[in-house]
């Protein structure tokens, strides 16, 4: 890893999130020349419908997909390192069945609009997230107690899904599993600036446990012995990465594969110090998705395909790639 | 005739009291099925069929439903077995039936040869389109044993169909997008039945074939199709569909406030309905042509 | 510079130390030695404030250890652990720059201070040509000497090694303890070292802290005071012979009597016991590479079933009798064959008394009998048995002390 590599990752994430977005404002059902999208973005478009679909339909879209990717790649290189895991995800303790519950509750005693969802995802995720940690707590947070009962309280959280599932009559449940699926279309846009408010502080937050971060990975001991107060450093994590994850949840649904691939890959490209990993995720992630939505978006046009088919799709193959040659350079 | 059929069916059953006599007839999927003449205990697994029974009088001998078959509403006081695609198969042994009736499409191959292994009789249906739903509805009166009721219900139905298809013939022919779901939005493609009506009412469904009939758009390809019409049929009922596609003026369809809703049973249950969605598909469709100033005043 | 006072310590219910009084000095090496689970990386945890005892205290000047915070503590101690798991490939110099984290806040970059802490660390490591590598592709001996730099970073007066080097080759071992000694020399750094090797602390410590199993301090001092061939007879157990090293003269300490201590053929022993009181004889016997037999024993005899547990020739006899004509018969053969007969200190009755006449019939065939610490309180039949004892002892039969001093008999007499 040499010092030029390691600095790299600003100029090229950011000319790559540039690329990424004006295509996918480009990208669409309705055709679009690159002069014409011009003129819209330069406030001249010719046509009403043209500058409804670029910046009513897909700015927030693209956003939405940036400022989710963005978080799920952020906290998934938290998590990743708080439990001492390359191949943890920001869904593994849990928040993803917390958020999960949160939501079809919502859709399932009726109340499906777009105010009431991501406050009762949220709700869900950071009570999901709540209860692992303090089980945890009581082994002193160890990794390995984490994942158990964060895999615990996924499984307690699906089975309650599952009932209400069964409960829950034909239609709210057919907008439920699209949710479950990951949807970026079932947010409400003048949820954006607060989306933005919320993860910018929570990624803020985070970023400043970047060094604590780095020790977590040595062991819980050996940070302690550099200076690390475990237990009030991992609460600050977790409130962080927690908001970071739940907030993308409550707009989005369960998104899979970037929080899990982003930072892995990141890591594997520009090294794992958490000062500029959880940056060059949280970027990664947002061109990651970002990309992503605008392929399901155009693939089958005018239909959508799930976006989170695309992640996987795109992901896993991208992820085995990486190991393959990591493993077979040495 | 019927009367006679009775008659005669009564000296069998009392000549013959182990076995009934059985017709072996073919169901939509090439099978043949060996029912009784008149069969006493009939099981139904498809909302939709329920509706037909009840419409041919055979409700009578109706014995079990699924917990979704809720018209018409007195069908919910019949004993209810579960899921049409997962049903309680003690609840159906323990009804003992002669007949149990499956559609096609919402069932699936290892639950009818569950049924069949508890030695009943399994007669599928598969009404995919409007045509096929009023061959159904005559199909099943025979094999039920009303044959006779089941011939005039399909000519009732086929009647309403006809008589929309000829009111809507002549008239401009608007676009129109169908959303059976609004969040996120699901739409009726070519191949349902929704299409079916649609075409009937003399409208122009505007989503294309795909791999999915019932794809999701996004709202982007919903201002790139630019309906006359958008039909809503979803039961979600909090969400006014007027307010939700308020924010785009660019539809012709929302500047032009044409924005329908419709009870989501008469489009998408192939029974006795159909004639009314086929009705109010047309009703709708007839007033796009009207001015738009006049729907803007009222 | 640290004091340990009365410090008492378990997990769960199993005490691990007891009562250890310990002073660290300003500038010294200590190092604590003693057998496995004996508590010295426990206590090097005590010492640095990561475990809170149960009874005494641990004060540095700041104060009580367990009540110094984290931070405040990485600048007063840096620790040296055995080894690491390390799941992600951080480079050297970011590795070696964690041990800043005490001297850093937040977001703040790394300030000059930091840079000349981890150049000098790497340097006196001798690991500054792999600052650019991945730690996950670090040698054994080359991640040991990077986490001492990480240590040396964090600029402590007092650097803590748990088992820092053990699993080192020995160049590596070395190289490392001279390091540590240069340290000590040039810059006053107090080093407190938990070893397993005896002869690497006795060579680089100033003090040594001897633990014994049971988690009690058995002696504290110079190297030659503490390291004594009785005082690690009775710690690790194991027979041992102490020397000066003839170019250091630090003491040296080469282990005797072992498995495979005679050329030839083992020697041939037989052991009269019973009630428990053979069980340490008949395992240190065995150890030790002789061919052990036992008997008359009754069945069901907590020696019995070691002496079957172990494998060994024993003669049996039933529970609760008077030993049968027979089983003295097979008894005698067996001790009339041995090289040596051996007399656990066992209770005397009516019912074994029989065996004291079997050793005096041995001792006049001339083959040598020890008493182990025999005692009049273990005879139950009114002096008849201590008689006997005492007649063995006037026809030669030798009284010792326990099995060592046994099997220190054994190699003079056989080899």
């Amino acid at each position: 890893m040499s010092e030029r590599k390691a600095g790299s990752w600003l100029p090229i994430l950011s000319a790559a999130f540039v690329l990424v977005l004006l295509l996918s404002l480009w990208a669409g059902t309705l055709p679009l020349s690159f002069s014409e999208l011009f003129a819209v973005l330069t406030g001249q478009a010719s046509s009403p419908t043209h500058s409804a679909v670029v910046l009513k339909i897909r700015l927030p879209r693209v956003l939405l997909a940036a400022l989710v990717g963005a978080a799920l790649g952020a906290s998934g290189g938290a998590f990743q390192a708080v439990l001492r895991n390359p191949l943890a995800d920001p869904y593994i303790l849990g928040v993803s069945g917390g958020a999960a519950l949160g939501a079809v509750t919502a859709i399932a005693v009726g109340a499906s609009s777009p105010l009431v969802l991501p406050f009762a995802a949220f709700a869900g995720a950071l009570g999901a997230l709540g209860l692992v940690y303090w089980v945890a707590q009581a082994h002193r947070g160890s990794p390995h107690t984490l994942i158990l009962s964060g895999v615990m309280v996924g499984s307690l959280a699906s089975a309650l899904l599952l009932f209400l599932l069964w409960l829950t009559p034909s239609d709210p449940l057919r907008m439920a599993i699209f949710w479950l699926a990951g949807n970026l279309a079932l947010a409400d846009p003048a949820w954006l600036p607060w989306l933005a408010l919320w993860s910018i502080a929570a990624f803020l937050l985070l970023w400043s446990q970047s060094r604590a971060l780095d020790l977590f990975t040595q062991g819980e001991e050996v940070a302690a012995d550099l200076g690390l107060d475990i237990g009030r450093a991992r609460l600050m994590v977790f409130v962080a990465a927690g908001a970071l994850t739940a907030a993308a949840v409550a707009q989005a649904g369960l998104v899979g594969f970037v929080g899990l691939t982003v930072p892995h890959v990141v890591r594997l490209i520009w090294g794992p110090v958490h000062r500029s990993l959880l940056p060059a995720s949280a970027l990664t992630g947002a061109v990651f998705l970002v990309a992503a939505d605008a392929l399901a978006r155009t693939l089958l046009a005018p239909a959508e395909i799930p976006v989170g088919v695309v992640t996987a799709l795109i992901g896993a193959p991208f992820f085995l790639y990486l190991l393959r040659k990591r493993e077979g350079g040495r | 005739m019927v009367r006679i059929a009775t008659i005669f069916l009564w000296v069998v059953c009392v000549t013959w009291p182990v076995s009934v006599q059985a017709v072996a007839w073919t169901d939509a999927m090439g099978r043949s099925v060996e029912v009784a003449a008149m069969p006493q205990r009939i099981v139904s697994l498809v909302p939709s069929v329920t509706e037909i029974l009840y419409e041919l009088g055979a409700d009578d001998r109706l014995v079990g439903v699924t917990r979704f078959c809720t018209y018409p509403p007195r069908a919910a006081n019949k004993t209810q077995v579960g899921d049409y695609a997962d049903p309680n198969l003690e609840a159906v042994a323990s009804l003992d039936p002669d007949l149990v009736i499956l559609a096609a499409d919402t069932a699936n191959p290892a639950l009818l040869s569950r049924i069949e292994a508890l030695g009943i009789a399994v007669y599928i249906v598969y009404p995919k389109g409007v045509r096929e739903t009023i061959a159904t509805i005559r199909n099943l009166g025979r094999v039920v044993g009303v044959a006779e009721a089941g011939e005039q219900a399909a000519r009732r139905l086929h009647e309403a169909i006809e008589r929309v298809r000829v009111s809507a013939s002549g008239r401009e022919s608007p676009s129109v997008v169908f959303c059976v779901m609004t969040q996120p939005l699901v739409v009726a493609g070519p191949g349902t039945l929704i299409d079916d009506l649609i075409r009937v009412a003399g409208g122009r469904n505007l989503v294309p074939p795909g791999p999915n009939r019932y794809p999701t758009w996004g709202s982007e390809s919903l201002l790139t199709a630019d309906p006359d019409i958008i039909v809503i049929s979803s039961h979600p009922g909090k969400v006014d569909p007027v307010k939700l596609f308020a924010d785009w003026p660019e539809i012709k369809a929302v500047r032009n406030n044409q924005i329908v809703s419709i009870e989501p049973d008469w489009v998408s249950r192939p029974g006795p309905r159909l004639g009314l969605g086929a009705a109010a598909l047309a009703e709708a469709f007839g007033r796009v042509g009207s001015k738009p100033e006049v729907m803007g005043e009222r | 510079m640290i004091t340990v006072e009365k410090l008492h310590f378990s997990y769960a219910s199993a005490p691990v130390l007891q009562g250890v009084d310990l002073e660290v000095r300003r500038g010294e090496i200590l190092g604590i030695l003693g057998p496995n689970g004996c508590g010295k990386s426990t206590l090097l945890r005590l010492m640095r404030g990561v475990l809170t005892p149960d009874q005494g205290r641990v004060l540095w000047e700041k104060g009580e250890a367990s009540r110094i915070a984290r931070k405040e503590m990485a600048r007063l101690a840096a620790v040296v652990p055995q080894s690491l798991t390390l799941p992600f490939p951080y480079p050297v110099r970011e590795m070696v720059m964690m041990g800043r984290f005490a001297y850093q806040h937040g977001l703040t970059g790394t300030s000059s201070t930091d840079q000349r802490a981890v150049e000098r660390a790497l340097a006196v490591t001798d690991t500054l040509h792999l600052q650019g590598r991945p730690v996950t592709d670090l040698s054994g001996g080359e991640l040991q000497r990077v986490l001492l730099a990480r240590a040396l970073a964090q600029e402590t007066p007092v650097l803590l090694l748990d088992e820092a080097t053990s699993h080192l080759d020995l160049d590596h071992r070395l190289e490392i303890s001279e390091l540590l000694v240069r340290l000590n020399r040039e810059e006053q750094l107090t080093v407190v070292q938990v070893s397993h090797d005896l002869d690497l602390a006795a060579e680089t410590s100033d003090r040594i802290l001897l633990l014994r199993a049971d988690g009690a301090a058995a002696a504290i001092g110079p190297p030659d005071q503490v390291l004594t061939a009785e005082t690690l007879r009775e710690v690790f157990r194991v027979d041992v012979k102490v020397e000066a090293n003839p170019y250091t003269g630090a003491p040296r300490i080469y282990t005797v009597g072992r498995v495979g201590t005679w050329r030839e053929a083992s020697p041939k022993v037989h052991l009269i016991c019973g009630g428990g009181s053979g069980g340490e004889l008949l395992r240190r016997l065995h150890v030790a590479g002789c061919s052990v037999t036992a008997g008359p024993l009754n069945r069901g005899d907590s020696d019995q079933v070691l002496a079957s547990a172990l494998g060994l020739e024993i003669i049996l006899e039933e529970p609760f009798c008077v030993m049968s004509q027979a089983a003295l018969d097979s008894a005698r053969s067996l001790c009339m064959s041995s090289d040596l007969l051996v007399v656990a200190p066992t209770f005397w009755g009516s019912g074994n008394l029989a065996n004291l006449d079997l050793a005096s019939e041995a001792l006049e065939h001339g083959i040598p009998v020890l008493l182990v610490s025999p005692d009049p309180d273990q005879d139950y039949i009114q002096g008849q048995a201590w008689q006997k004892i005492e007649a063995l002892c006037a026809s030669g039969g030798q009284i010792v002390p326990d099995a060592e001093a046994a099997l220190d008999f054994l190699k003079q007499t056989v080899d």
